[in-house]
């Protein structure tokens, strides 16, 4: 035991030796800039710049190239919550739960502090999934393997369900609308199964699918310009910026809630395919289901910040564990990498400690130094992007409007595609009027296609019975999850009503 | 006087065009994807991109659009200048596939090609599970057992097809999976008890003794680091001659109509490619063939695949477009005589 340790300690000096040279360093620390930068701006998301980006570290060393895949990577998912906070539109889809108290703190003037806890609580959740990844990877790996396409289905659901539950304040049954009509909207485009032709009228464009970029641009980034060119007199942010980082009680109060959060993270990351996205929404409803002040949530909540923040940032190490162990990407952006992996004859999988002794260290020392680099970015960057927030709406929302377009044509680089965002903007707008939330819709269409495709697949594994699914454990405890929340949703609505008309008949 | 102008603006517009070939490529080229970033055709295809790149002496993006099983970017490229800046990229497979699954009208003949690497598919199994390939067909046969594959139409289904013929084995019940390593994973799980996939996507699994080959679909068995030897079809099933043939390759595209000197840069620069070592490399780590074809052999390569494949998925009873009605001759008729023929002029 101790000889094993001595050994992976002294591999794990050698690699930091070899890691801190000054061409990592330097890639790491501008890396960092580039992938917060690429994270802020709505529509430019990390997958994306690590699809444009893998060919060009095709000349680069390993190491370099992990130093530099993973710094963007790190830098975009935490990105996200300087656009959400500044202008209420999420840079990266994973930042919709942190858009939810984000914009509220910074009407109030809070919105250097916002970012800050932001940032802070993003350093954490890389933290905690870092450790993990050195100490529980063997563990934690097989985790990934218990979930076959009915739990996947299961999660699926679950997320949207919870999505729909935070996001609405009186009727729980609004969100699940929404939610399902993302499902719908991922219904259109050939079915992933027999490509059967749903909803595309015979239409090229159609038969692709909507793509998730242009819609979420256009339901956050659009019918937020509208909305608020449409006021008469569109809200000022006024007073200073104020602080950006928190005063150490408050910190010391983030700390059990940061660490809940990211080991929710990391245990979201390892799951293949489930991402940052669900990462923060289960995150925020476990916090805001255990918080002291659940009222805050939604509202303008620190706690609320910190919680989605810190998951979507631990989601990262976490999908590291299966991509390293079985070579199977936890996350959208963790199958980018595992690409560059194989580009540089690395090949992650069950061989991995015997082909490339120190890799897994490699990994999570580059990530370490990248989350030191992030945050001490995001915490300078942070009141010079809060000052955006007090140029004038009527001309920030215009600018806004061609970067949104440029946003949604650079993904595919189709015109299709910027005539989905004005659609979805449209939509927004409609929604919003009427009091839906938004989230739940993206989150309907990021899982839709999960849901229905794992859904069928595990329909062909029982040919077609649903019993011998309900046998499987892990599958039971999302059952069991989805029922007490349409359950507790219910109630809510139930003592609403009752308290309301409490009121009309006091009254 | 208007035959003066005329003459003097065709003989322009001949310059320029030839002028335009000999200076390109002034501007990036762009490699449009069928599939998405980090799937298996990608992965194939970035590493010969980057090298030729490197001998042209200029970069060349490569850019994912998914949908329609590559017909999305198919489309997409066709619609644009045959400038020499629009490539695109798929898997042989799913491009034969695009007219008969009534994705896009195209097929090779629009299109040159150059392909990198060929991989055979390997129906693989838990290690130990079967003794041999009859004993995992009698196990197919008794209609208990699932098969995973990466999707329907899919190289390997197809591969799965005729080889499930030629065994007979019928009716067998398919699950699809993300991609063929997800499909390697659900075994190793427990999920399914079969899958067919292409083999490079679960190599190290068998290196690791996580999975078994039963069977590869290749002229040679196949050797492991470990020293363990994979069984080839043709040696374990009778009359099964033609399968290998129908291994999927990844190749890279350009329209028929682009300019010969940008076709001919581009070949040149496959060629040189093709011959680095990093190339060799990283075919053997992904235990892909080297395939190197271009030219004619490219052409005959995609005209003989497209018969195997349109009536394997016609077979199944997938097709949307019978083969019959778009002229895909069966396997057995097939005459490259005959075939090359149809390269429009």
């Amino acid at each position: 035991m101790l000889e094993t340790i001595t050994r992976e300690f002294s591999l794990f000096s050698h690699v930091f030796g070899s890691i801190l040279t000054a061409p990592n360093i330097l890639m790491m620390i501008f890396g960092t800039l580039g992938g917060i930068v690429i994270g802020a701006i709505p529509g430019l998301t990390a997958t994306m710049a690590l699809a444009l980006l893998i060919n060009v570290s095709y000349g680069m060393n390993m190491d370099l190239a992990l130093s530099f895949l993973l710094s963007v990577y790190v830098g975009a998912v935490t990105g996200g919550c300087i656009s959400a906070t500044m202008i209420n539109i999420p840079g990266t889809p994973s930042a919709a739960a942190t858009a939810l108290d984000g914009f509220p703190l910074a009407k109030k003037g809070k919105g250097g502090l916002a970012i800050g806890v932001g940032i802070i609580a993003s350093f954490f959740g890389m933290i905690i999934s870092i450790i993990s990844l050195i100490v529980l990877t063997p563990i934690i790996s097989k985790l990934a393997l218990k979930f076959g396409h009915w739990e996947m289905f299961l999660i699926s659901v679950f997320g949207i369900m919870i999505c729909g539950n935070l996001t609405t304040e009186d009727a729980p049954v609004k969100g699940w609308i929404v939610g399902f009509l993302g499902i719908l909207t991922a219904m259109v485009g050939l079915d992933a199964v027999y490509a059967y032709p749903r909803f595309t009228f015979n239409l090229l464009q159609l038969k692709g699918g909507i793509s998730l970029i242009p819609a979420l641009i256009g339901l956050f980034g659009i019918s937020e310009v509208v909305s608020v060119l449409q006021e008469k007199e569109p809200y000022k942010i006024e007073g200073k910026v104020g602080r950006v980082v928190p005063d150490w009680k408050d910190i010391k109060s983030l700390i059990p809630i940061s660490i809940r959060s990211g080991i929710i993270g990391m245990l979201i990351g390892v799951i293949p395919g489930a991402g940052e996205d669900i990462g923060a929404w289960v995150s925020y409803d476990v916090g805001k289901r255990r918080s002291k002040h659940p009222e805050r949530f939604g509202k303008g909540s620190i706690e609320g910040v910190a919680c989605a923040e810190t998951a979507n940032n631990a989601v990262v190490g976490g999908a590291m564990i299966p991509l390293l162990t079985l070579a199977i990407p936890g996350s959208p952006p963790a199958a980018m990498v595992l690409a560059a992996m194989w580009l540089h004859g690395v090949r992650p999988g069950p061989l991995l400690n015997f082909e490339f002794p120190g890799f897994l260290y490699a990994v999570a020392i580059v990530l370490l130094l990248c989350s030191v680099f992030m945050l001490i970015w995001g915490l300078a960057l942070a009141k010079p992007m809060v000052s955006v927030l007090k140029i004038k709406r009527e001309i920030l929302m215009p600018i806004i409007v061609p970067l949104t377009v440029i946003g949604a044509y650079a993904g595919g680089v189709r015109i299709f595609d910027v005539y989905v965002m004005f659609f979805f903007g449209l939509l927004g707008y409609v929604l919003r009027n009427l009091e839906y939330p938004m989230a739940p819709l993206v989150l309907g269409i990021i899982l839709g296609p999960m849901a229905d495709v794992s859904f069928r697949r595990a329909m062909m594994q029982t040919k077609g019975s649903l019993l011998p699914l309900l046998t499987r454990p892990m599958g039971l405890v999302f059952v069991v999850a989805i029922i007490w929340i349409i359950y507790s949703g219910y109630r809510r609505t139930q003592q609403l009503k009752r308290l309301a008309s409490e009121v009309a008949s006091e009254a | 006087m208007k035959r003066v102008v005329l003459l003097a603006l065709t003989v322009l517009l001949v310059c320029s065009s030839g002028v335009l070939a000999s200076d390109w490529p002034s501007r990036i080229p762009v490699v449009t994807v069928g599939f998405s970033a980090g799937g298996g055709t990608d992965t194939a295809v970035r590493p010969i991109i980057a090298k030729m790149s490197e001998y042209l002496g200029t970069t060349i993006n490569v850019v994912n659009m998914p949908g329609a099983s590559g017909g999305i970017a198919a489309s997409e490229v066709l619609q644009r200048k045959p400038d020499g800046y629009n490539l695109y990229a798929t898997g042989s497979g799913p491009f034969v596939g695009l007219r008969v699954f009534d994705y896009v009208d195209t097929d090779w003949t629009d299109w040159v090609s150059w392909h990198p690497f060929s991989g055979p598919a390997g129906l693989i199994a838990k290690p130990g599970a079967y003794e041999s390939f009859d004993d995992a067909m009698e196990a197919l046969r008794s209609g208990n057992c699932n098969v995973g594959i990466s999707g329907f139409g899919a190289g390997p289904h197809v591969l799965a097809e005729v080889l499930f013929g030629v065994a007979g084995v019928s009716d067998v019940n398919y699950v699809t999976f993300d991609s063929c390593h997800s499909a390697a994973v659900g075994v190793i799980a427990g999920e399914v008890e079969f899958a067919m996939i292409s083999f490079s996507a679960g190599v190290d699994f068998a290196e690791a003794n996580q999975i078994e080959a039963v069977v590869l679909t290749s002229f040679e068995p196949y050797k492991l680091a470990n020293g363990k030897e994979l069984p080839a079809v043709v040696d374990v099933l009778e009359g099964s001659e033609h399968i290998p043939l129908l291994s999927e390759t990844w190749p890279i595209f350009i329209r028929r109509d682009t300019p010969q000197p940008i076709i001919d840069k581009l070949t040149e620069a496959f060629v040189w490619a093709m011959e680095q070592p990093e190339i060799a490399e990283f075919a053997a780590s992904q235990s892909l063939n080297i395939a190197g074809y271009y030219g004619e052999e490219a052409d005959r390569f995609l005209s003989m695949h497209e018969a195997g494949y349109a009536w394997a998925i016609h077979n199944a009873g997938l097709a949307q477009v019978s083969p019959d009605k778009l002229g895909i001759s069966t396997i057995d008729e097939w005459d490259w005589e005959v075939e090359k023929q149809k390269i429009k002029k």
